[in-house]
Formats: C-alpha cells, sequence, structure tokens
C-alpha cells in the first residue's frame, strides 16, 4: 500500500513540474579543493531576499525569474563566500556549478569582498534547535588523547550532557543515548562508542559535516523520540588523490581519497586502530600482572558514481569492533574473559534528478551491531552471553522544488529488525530470545516560505510496526518568522515514537549495552515536544540562539535488574516502565569566521523520570543521573600566525545527582551466621535516588597546533592537554562498610592528561 | 520594521539571565539532611525446623562506629502465624520477647514449621507506633546428589538430616563436583553458601602462588560465596575455583521463597553498582528479609597442593 501511495505521489508530481513554465536559477554548490557537495549552503540573489539552500546533494533551486544577469551570492560555514554571475534565459537553465574554498585557503580578494561587506543578508536558518558542526569545526577542537572525537564535541553544544569524563554518550535534552538517532550515510548506528564509551566509533577523519537536531526535528526523520545526530562521511576528492596518516597517543589511523577514474566520481578510505595490545602484553610480562588484551580498530568506506549527469550511486560502509580479553585469579585455576562488541553498516543510496524539481532517493542499508561475552574457568563456563541486533532497511525519498520558496519531501522506510539475544551457562539459558519484526513507515513533510516574514513547515509520519500490531501518527510542525534581516522567532514541536531500546548497564560498560526492538510485550516509547526559540545575527560573523523547551516521555523504559524469571514471554519482561518530563532554557553566541571561531552557551534544564510500582525509587518520581541543573562552556580556536593555531574549551556544570547513604544497619543471609557474612553484615541505607548533588565541576582543555612541513609534506603537531588545572570530576560517591565508622570515598575521574599526535598529508 | 536595538536592551538580556540562573538554582541538598532512621527486621524460617530466633534493630548514623551490641529496638510485639492464599490465620500464633541490646527476639514457643506454607510475621512497636509486616512462602523438601570420581557412590541429602555428612578431602586439581536435584514445590530458586569455617587469623590460601602476606591488609577476607541457580535448573558442575580457603567448608543448599532469591540477586546488583540497596520484603515502613527455606547441607575439606 505504501509502495502505490508513492508511485502515485511521484506520476502527479511529473505531471506537475512538467506544466509549469519555467524561468528559473539551478545548481550545485561544492568544496572547491575536491568537489565534495556543500549541504545548507546559502544561495541568495545580490541586493534581494530571494533565495535557496542547498539539500543534502548540494542542489539547489529559485524559480520564478525573469530573463536578467544576475549575481548570486553563496555562503557556507567554513567556507570564503563568493559571488556568481548567472544569465537567466528564456530557456530552461542548465545546473551551474558554483565551488567555495575552505577558509584555510586564504584568498586575498575574499578578504578584501569580507571587509568591504555591507549589503544586508538573508540567511535562510535550518530547522529549529539544529546545531551544524563541519569537518573543519571538529578537527580544529581540543579532545581526549588529543584524538578528535565527534561525541564530545557534540557534549560541549548547550542541551546535550555528558554523564560523566569517561562516556562519550549524548544525553540531549533530558533523554537517554537510545532517544537520539545516530544516522551514518543515512543509517543507524547501534553503538557509537568505542573503549567501553571513552570514544566515539566516528573517526573525524572520515566525517565530511554532522547536524545534531536537539529536538523538534522534521518528519524526515523518525523511529526515536528525542533527538537526531546525522552524520554524512567524506566523498572524496574528485579532482586528486590525496592521503594522511595520523599518529596519536591513543590510536593510529590513515585516509586515502581520490578520483574514479575518468573522474566519473570519487572514493574515501579510512582506518583507525588503537595499539594498547603491544603495551599491555609488555606491561604483562614486565610485572607479571593480571592486564587485559585490548585493542579496536574501525574503518570507512565509501565511493560515488556519476552513473549519468541525473544519476549518483554511492555506497558506504563502516566496520569497528572492539576485543578484550582478560585472564586472572590464582595459577592453578585462572579465570578467562572474552569479549569482543562491534557495528557493521552498509548502505548503498542512488540518487537520481528526474527533472529540475524533482529528486528521487532510494537506499538499501544493513546496520548490525553484535556483543559476545562469555566468562570460563578451566571446565566450567560460569556465564556467555550474545546480543545482537540487525537492521535492514529499504527508503525511497521525493524531494519537489515546487518553487525556490516552496519545497515538499516524502518518502517511505521499511525495516527489519533481528535481534537475538542468549544468556546463560553450561547448566542452563535464563535468556533465550530469538525474533524479528517489520518496522513501516511513511512521511511527508512541506518547506514553504509564505512570505519574506513567514517560512511554515508541516509535516507527519505515520508508522505501522508489525510486532504487537502497533500503528501511531506522528504529526510535526515547524513555524519561523522573520523579524528582521537578522532576527528571527521560531515555534516547532510534534510527536516523535520510537520503537527500539537500549539497556545500558552503566558508564564504563558500553560493551554490554543490549538494543531491544519493541516486541508484542511492549509499547512504544514516545514523546511530545515543544519549541521556541530566537535568532539573533548582531553581526555576518556572530549567531546568537536563545531557545526554551518541553518534553514529556511516555512508556520509557529501565531495564528490571531484579528479574530473574526462569522464561521469557517477551523482551518486555525484562524491562520496567515508565513516564518522565524535560524543561529548560538555551542559549548560544556562536562565531563562525575570522581568526577566532568558537561559541559560548549555556543551559539551564529540568528532567525527571518515574516508573511507578517498581522498586526504583519505590515507583516515585526522581532525577535520572544525567539531570545537571546548570551548564556552562566556552569553546574557541584562534588561528594565532600562519604556524601555530590555538584552542580550548571551559566547561562548568552543575552536580550530578547522586544517591546518598543516610545510614548503616546490617543485613543477614539465610544460613550463614553474622560472623561469617562480609563487613560483619553491615550495609548502608540509602534515601531517594539522586536526592543529592556533588559539588559543581569546571574543567579546561587546551590544544596547540604546529603547522610545518615533514620533507615537504605539509605536517601538524597537535599538542593537547585534557584538565589543564588538574580538577577531577566526581564520578561515585561510594560507602565503604569494610570501615566502622563506614568510609565515605569519593572517586573521581581523569587527571590531567598531555598527549600529542601527528598528522603528514600527501 | 522596527528593529531591535541590543545595545540598548542589553541590561534587560542581563538581568533576565541573572534572574533565570537564580530561579534554577540547585532544588536538590549537597549535604545529607536529617534522617529518621527505619526499623530493620531480619528472620529466616526453615522447613521442617522449630521457629527460631529473629532479630529487629534500627538503622544508625553513618558518621558513628556501629556498635552491633547495642542497636536492637526493645519493647516490640512480634508474632509469627501461618496463613492461607486470603491472608486469614489458619494456625498457632508464635510470640517473641526481647532477648537482647543487639535485637535478638526468641519464641515463646517453638512449632515446626511446615512446607509449601504461606507465613505472616507482624511487628508492632507501640513506643513509635511502628508496624512491620511481611509474608514467606517455605518451600518444600528436594533431594540434592552430590557425585565426584573419588566417590564409590552419590551422596544423596535432604533438609534436616540427623547428622551433617561429609564429602571427604579434595584438592583444586581434582575433576569438578557435580550437583543435581529434583525440584523444590513453591520455592522461587536456589542458594547456595559456601562457608569456610577455618578462622580469620589462621587462613591459608589454596592458590599455590598465596603468601601470608597477601591477607594481612584485607580488613576481613571473605570466607563466603554465595551461588544462586534459577528454578528451572536441576543441576551444575561445581568449580574448585569456588573454594579459596584451605580447611573445613560447610555447603548449604538451600531452595529459598521467590522474595528472597530477589534479595540475594539484587544484592549482588549492588556490588556491581548498578543498584543502591537490596529489594527488602518488608512492608510498613521497615526494611529487612523474612524468608522461609529448605536447607541441605555437607561438609568437606580442602587441601592445598604444595
Amino acid at each position: 500500500m505504501l509502495k502505490n501511495v508513492s508511485l502515485t505521489i511521484l506520476v502527479i508530481l511529473s505531471l506537475l513540474s512538467a506544466a509549469a513554465a519555467e524561468n528559473l536559477i539551478r545548481g550545485y554548490v561544492v568544496d572547491a579543493t575536491n568537489r565534495e557537495p556543500l549541504p545548507v549552503a546559502n544561495v541568495v540573489i545580490e541586493n534581494t531576499t530571494r533565495g535557496s539552500s542547498t539539500n543534502l546533494d548540494g542542489y539547489f533551486l529559485i524559480d520564478q525569474v525573469t530573463p536578467n544577469i544576475y549575481r548570486l551570492r553563496v555562503t557556507y560555514i567554513g567556507y570564503h563566500p563568493k559571488t556568481e554571475e548567472v544569465v537567466v534565459t528564456n530557456e530552461i537553465m542548465q545546473p551551474i556549478t558554483i565551488e567555495l574554498y575552505p577558509d584555510a585557503i586564504k584568498l586575498e580578494e575574499v578578504v578584501v569582498e569580507v571587509e568591504e561587506e555591507k549589503s544586508k543578508e538573508i540567511r535562510l536558518s535550518p530547522q529549529v534547535s539544529t546545531v551544524p558542526i563541519s569537518n573543519m569545526t571538529l578537527r580544529r577542537l581540543p579532545s581526549l588523547g588529543a584524538e578528535q572525537d565527534v561525541l564530545r564535541t557534540l557534549q560541549t553544544i548547550p542541551g546535550v550532557k555528558a554523564s560523566s569524563d569517561i562516556s562519550s554518550a549524548l544525553y540531549v535534552r533530558g533523554g537517554s543515548p537510545d532517544q537520539t538517532l545516530i544516522l551514518m550515510d543515512h543509517n543507524p548506528v547501534y553503538n557509537p562508542s568505542h573503549m567501553f564509551g571513552l570514544f566515539s566509533t566516528f573517526n573525524a577523519d572520515a566525517v565530511k559535516h554532522l547536524e545534531l537536531m536537539k529536538g523538534g526535528f522534521s518528519a524526515e526523520y523518525g523511529g526515536r523520540s528525542g533527538s537526531v545526530l546525522e552524520v554524512i562521511t567524506e566523498e572524496g576528492n574528485r579532482k586528486e588523490s590525496e592521503g594522511r596518516v595520523e599518529i596519536g597517543v591513543v590510536s593510529a589511523k590513515a585516509s586515502l581519497q581520490g578520483p574514479l577514474p575518468n573522474q566519473q566520481g570519487s572514493y574515501f578510505l579510512a582506518g583507525r586502530r588503537t595499539y594498547m595490545d603491544p603495551i599491555l602484553s609488555a606491561m604483562r610480562n614486565a610485572y607479571d600482572i593480571d592486564l587485559p588484551d585490548y585493542y579496536f580498530y574501525d574503518g570507512n568506506g565509501k565511493a560515488n558514481w556519476d552513473i549519468s549527469n541525473q544519476t549518483t550511486l554511492s555506497v558506504a560502509g563502516y566496520w569497528g569492533s572492539d576485543v578484550l580479553d582478560l585472564e586472572a585469579g590464582p595459577d592453578d585455576s585462572r579465570i578467562k574473559m572474552n569479549m569482543n562488541w562491534g557495528n557493521r553498516t552498509l548502505t548503498a543510496r542512488l540518487r537520481h534528478v528526474l527533472n529540475h524539481r524533482l529528486f528521487f532517493t532510494l537506499g538499501a542499508s544493513v546496520s548490525r551491531y553484535k556483543s559476545e561475552w562469555n566468562l570460563k574457568n578451566e571446565e566450567v563456563t560460569f556465564e556467555e552471553a550474545l546480543d545482537e541486533i540487525l537492521d535492514n532497511s529499504l527508503k525511497s525519498d521525493l524531494e519537489y522544488f515546487c518553487g525556490s520558496n516552496h519545497r515538499f519531501k516524502t518518502g517511505i522506510w521499511i525495516s527489519r529488525y533481528d535481534f537475538r539475544l542468549d544468556m546463560g551457562n553450561d547448566a542452563v539459558k535464563w535468556v533465550d530470545i530469538d525474533e524479528y519484526t517489520y518496522n513501516y513507515s511513511y512521511y511527508l513533510q512541506d518547506k514553504w516560505t509564505l512570505s519574506p516574514q513567514f517560512e511554515f513547515q508541516p509535516g507527519f509520519r505515520v508508522y505501522y510496526h508489525e510486532a504487537g500490531d502497533h500503528f501511531r501518527f506522528d504529526p510535526r510542525l515547524a513555524l519561523m518568522y522573520r523579524y528582521d534581516d537578522k532576527t528571527r522567532f521560531k515555534l516547532s514541536g510534534g510527536a516523535y515514537s520510537q520503537w527500539i531500546n537500549l539497556i545500558t548497564f552503566g558508564e564504563g560498560m558500553s560493551n554490554f549495552d543490549i538494543w531491544t526492538p519493541i516486541d508484542g510485550s511492549m509499547k512504544p516509547t514516545y514523546t511530545n515536544q515543544i519549541v521556541l526559540g530566537m535568532e539573533h545575527d548582531p553581526r555576518k560573523d556572530l549567531e546568537f540562539t536563545l531557545e526554551t523547551y518541553y518534553t514529556d516521555m511516555h512508556n520509557v523504559v529501565e531495564f528490571n535488574y531484579v528479574s530473574t524469571e526462569s522464561s521469557y514471554e517477551g523482551a518486555g519482561d525484562a524491562y520496567l516502565f515508565g513516564k518522565g518530563y524535560a524543561y529548560g532554557f538555551e542559549w548560544m553566541l556562536r562565531k563562525k569566521a575570522g581568526r577566532l571561531n568558537g561559541w559560548l552557551g549555556y543551559s539551564l534544564s529540568w528532567t525527571k523520570r518515574q516508573f511507578p510500582d517498581t522498586y526504583i525509587n519505590d515507583g516515585g518520581w526522581y532525577y535520572p543521573k544525567w539531570d545537571r541543573r546548570h551548564d556552562f562552556v566556552a569553546v574557541g580556536y584562534y588561528e594565532l600566525n600562519d604556524r601555530w593555531d590555538l584552542s580550548g574549551s571551559w566547561r562548568y556544570n552543575t552536580g550530578q545527582g547522586y544517591t546518598q547513604a543516610l545510614g548503616v544497619t546490617q543485613l543477614g543471609a539465610a544460613g550463614i551466621g553474622q560472623e561469617y557474612m562480609p563487613n560483619d553484615g553491615r550495609f548502608p541505607v540509602y534515601g531517594d535516588y539522586n536526592n543529592y548533588r556533588y559539588p559543581a565541576d569546571h574543567r579546561l582543555d587546551f590544544t596547540a597546533t604546529y603547522k610545518h612541513h615533514f620533507f615537504g609534506l605539509p605536517a601538524r603537531l597537535n599538542l593537547s592537554v585534557y584538565n589543564v588545572y588538574n580538577r577531577r570530576s566526581f564520578w561515585r560517591r561510594m560507602f565503604d562498610t569494610s570501615e566502622n565508622p563506614v568510609d565515605i570515598v569519593d572517586v573521581k575521574l581523569l587527571p590531567i592528561l598531555p598527549m600529542f599526535s601527528y598528522e603528514v598529508r600527501f | 520594521m522596527k528593529k531591535i536595538n541590543m545595545k540598548k536592551y542589553s541590561p534587560i538580556w542581563s538581568a533576565f539571565l541573572l534572574a533565570l540562573s537564580i530561579i534554577g538554582c540547585s532544588d536538590n541538598p549537597t549535604e545529607v539532611q536529617d534522617y529518621d532512621p527505619q526499623p530493620v527486621l531480619t528472620a529466616f524460617i526453615y522447613n521442617g525446623q522449630p521457629v527460631g530466633d529473629i532479630k529487629l534493630i534500627r538503622v544508625q548514623s553513618i558518621y558513628t562506629y556501629y556498635d552491633s551490641d547495642d542497636v536492637g529496638i526493645p519493647g516490640a510485639e512480634i508474632i509469627l502465624f501461618p496463613v492461607n492464599s486470603s491472608g486469614a490465620a489458619i494456625g498457632d500464633t508464635v510470640e517473641f520477647s526481647y532477648q537482647s541490646p543487639d535485637g535478638t527476639y526468641s519464641p515463646l514457643t517453638t512449632p515446626i514449621i511446615q512446607g509449601k506454607t504461606q507465613y505472616r510475621l507482624e511487628v508492632s512497636i507501640p513506643a513509635t507506633g511502628e508496624f512491620l509486616w511481611a509474608e514467606t512462602t517455605v518451600p518444600d523438601t528436594f533431594t540434592l546428589t552430590i557425585s565426584h570420581p573419588s566417590l564409590s557412590q552419590p551422596l544423596v541429602l535432604t533438609p534436616n538430616p540427623a547428622a551433617v555428612d561429609t564429602l571427604g578431602t579434595f584438592t583444586r586439581d581434582m575433576p569438578t563436583l557435580l550437583f543435581q536435584w529434583t525440584p523444590s514445590d513453591s520455592c522461587g530458586g536456589y542458594v547456595g553458601n559456601n562457608i569456610c569455617l577455618t578462622p580469620v587469623d589462621s587462613l591459608i590460601g589454596l592458590d599455590p602462588a598465596w603468601e601470608p602476606e597477601d591477607t594481612v591488609d584485607i580488613p576481613e577476607p571473605s570466607r563466603v560465596s554465595v551461588d544462586m541457580y534459577l528454578e528451572t535448573q536441576e543441576w551444575q558442575e561445581y568449580p574448585w575455583i569456588a573454594f579459596q580457603w584451605e580447611g573445613w567448608h560447610c555447603y548449604e543448599f538451600l531452595a529459598v521463597d521467590r522474595q528472597y532469591f530477589d534479595y540475594v540477586f539484587s544484592y549482588f546488583r549492588t556490588e556491581q553498582g548498578v543498584m543502591t540497596e537490596p529489594v527488602y520484603n518488608v512492608n510498613g515502613g521497615g526494611l529487612g528479609v523474612f524468608a522461609g527455606c529448605a536447607k541441605t547441607e555437607f561438609m568437606l575439606y580442602m587441601e592445598k597442593v604444595q
């Protein structure tokens, strides 16, 4: 039924487009150095308010223009603006290609142009609560281990929280990590971290562009109830081959890119691997201590073929794995633990320009996350487990440019989720789930600039989820009012359904994360969101954003840690169900050009959850661990001179909640005398969940980059210091009852960590 | 159109942001608030055994020395009686009397606990008006069979034998023990307590690399390990790694009710850091556990391989 609807729409749109009289300007905006398309670039007819923005393929269209000569003003974050002259005749115009140069390349004429810029420029704004980050910004910011990290960079955006220094998981506007849909080249990624959550799976070298939609996202996206992170990987240099090698303290990485034969496309390859395993092995042998064997690796690949002027095929893949082996215990009876976990993704996407108004894409994707572990001793297996989620999806989208100010997008998405979870030992299997389900969704999204002041984006998304026979209708709406050429007011909201949930066992244990699709025993999580915002651009290079939001959450899930059922009717038996809400206020001041770039951001927020009739806080409302009241961040990148770049980030946040022990008692156990009980049976008695707060935290990170040449090749030495003034953040308060009175121990995290990496380009 | 002059209104913006900051001041305390300590009830009853002592104590301050000999709640009225599925009493009521400041209450009568029977325990504290209660269902008896190549025939155990059997002497390089058991009706799972009877100051590790200095810095080396088996499980190979010390060990194999099984399971979760407290089954504002069990046990001696 869904296929017939799409086909009907396609036919109607084709007829409509053919019937319209056409005077228009259209084309592509690309990176001049490698011809990669630049999405969301702004294209405006100079001295007018007429313009458009490019789609993900870099394509733009401005219609209803009379034959004449026009000057187009094209701008894009991180690139020098450009003015291009275009001649419009009565003939249908062939698409033009406008090349922009990155900021890193200095063009004297462009610098002069910026200084003389006096004209009022209307910037067509993106969706509300959307923060775009370019590869250039990503690579400039300091991070842990001198490794640029996508997720840790996003943790500096107002509204995005980190649960601790050792976690790269995203908690966006009160939502848990599974409420954020993470897409890499339009394909969901299920466990986006390495090294137990310390680093993200995204190799920054492979990332071209990313967008974080913190809330109120359009109907084009679905399947998660909170936010969306869209990561687009590099497509490769279409002009010439180039490569990059980087060695750091944690890992080494390399990338290679270039044009396909006859410049009919491009390719990009990148790989990364840690070398901790030989270091750990040497330490094991030298000190005769039980250290684990651990390493991770990942790789990205992408290829684009220009099948014709109208058709492009791209294929992208990711593969990554973490492996841990540990042997411990007495020499005569060793305990062995083996764990391995990782993602595999593969996406094929066909883009076809049906005509100058109609864009069609068809995509097929596979995403698999698998985690296995076992714990053995000589002849006995204590526990072994396998967890696997396999997501096979087919997607089709139609984008119709009714005009430069009106654009439809519609599509269908069919997914099959296969889920396996086996847990047991030699004698018994206590969890044995092997099931699959289909999820069908259809969306329609309209983007309409009704007048120079008003932009209107209604849409909806409908779902049918086979397991449980669930049907949901999610309306979406976004409104924008341009008060003047520098100020815009926005309102966005809707309903957001989620069809897959994550069980997580805490920070530092992301390898045990389990993704569970909704089956017949569960109801989908869903939220209702509303976001109100204001954007003001006091100068061309400054952007100020102010937003407030409210979200209510239904059927949120938490793993039932006490569930000891001997058999499970479905995944729902392992969960507890509850509700929650989140609200807050954020502002962000961003500087986008010049020698100094960066942003200041602040958020004030509350979030609460409740799991009625459960052991969690005795069924009462509580603050989850990611609830923090105030967050302030300052991020900056400064180009000191031709040799040195400096970057830094400073973050202040009020403390996370923790559960305080209020007293101590003695517990008993059947059959065990008190004298045999650990600590004489003494055990802390706790108050309400997270009803106390750690002290506030703040941290400064700094990176200095030295640009030079290594045997004639461009090279960079990155020197970074994580936690410059060594203020270690609180992670956990522990109550040690082996001491009497109780010893209250505050466990703190990472100290000052100087690191380096060295990069050579060829 | 009238344009907004940001500079003119910047004091207003600043005040607005400052006000929001004040409004958003943390509504959670950062220092420990006063706490009204709760009573804690601990009671275990065993299939085929007479009613034994129970404990009623009060939670103590986390900042002061915990004196386990002085935590009892005197003057409580405690009764135990069997009930039917509707909660109505169906047998004799046992009353308890206060024995010592460590919180021990002893039964005034000692009837034998019956399997497959639900019991209710009620505590009333007149001095404070507190009222606690808890219920448990006592599991039925079962048979535990232990096999090992060194045994001429498997050892077969049932709850409440006249004397505790001894399995023999073992070392960690021997084949593993095999436990097999018949299902116990009305149980929620099985728990194994592996208890080393050697005094703390005489412990010798079974690990060939163990040195006496290894336990010097440990305040209380653990002499107990607890195993758990689901109610559908009927056998388990028992690894020697579970035995840490040389000397006599008592292994207790218990069929327990569902609530006690969850209590022990959640206790392990607190050690993993995913929960803060075990799941108690005492109601009325108190903490603690009231559990019914059926228990078998045997002894064995672990010898260190030199």
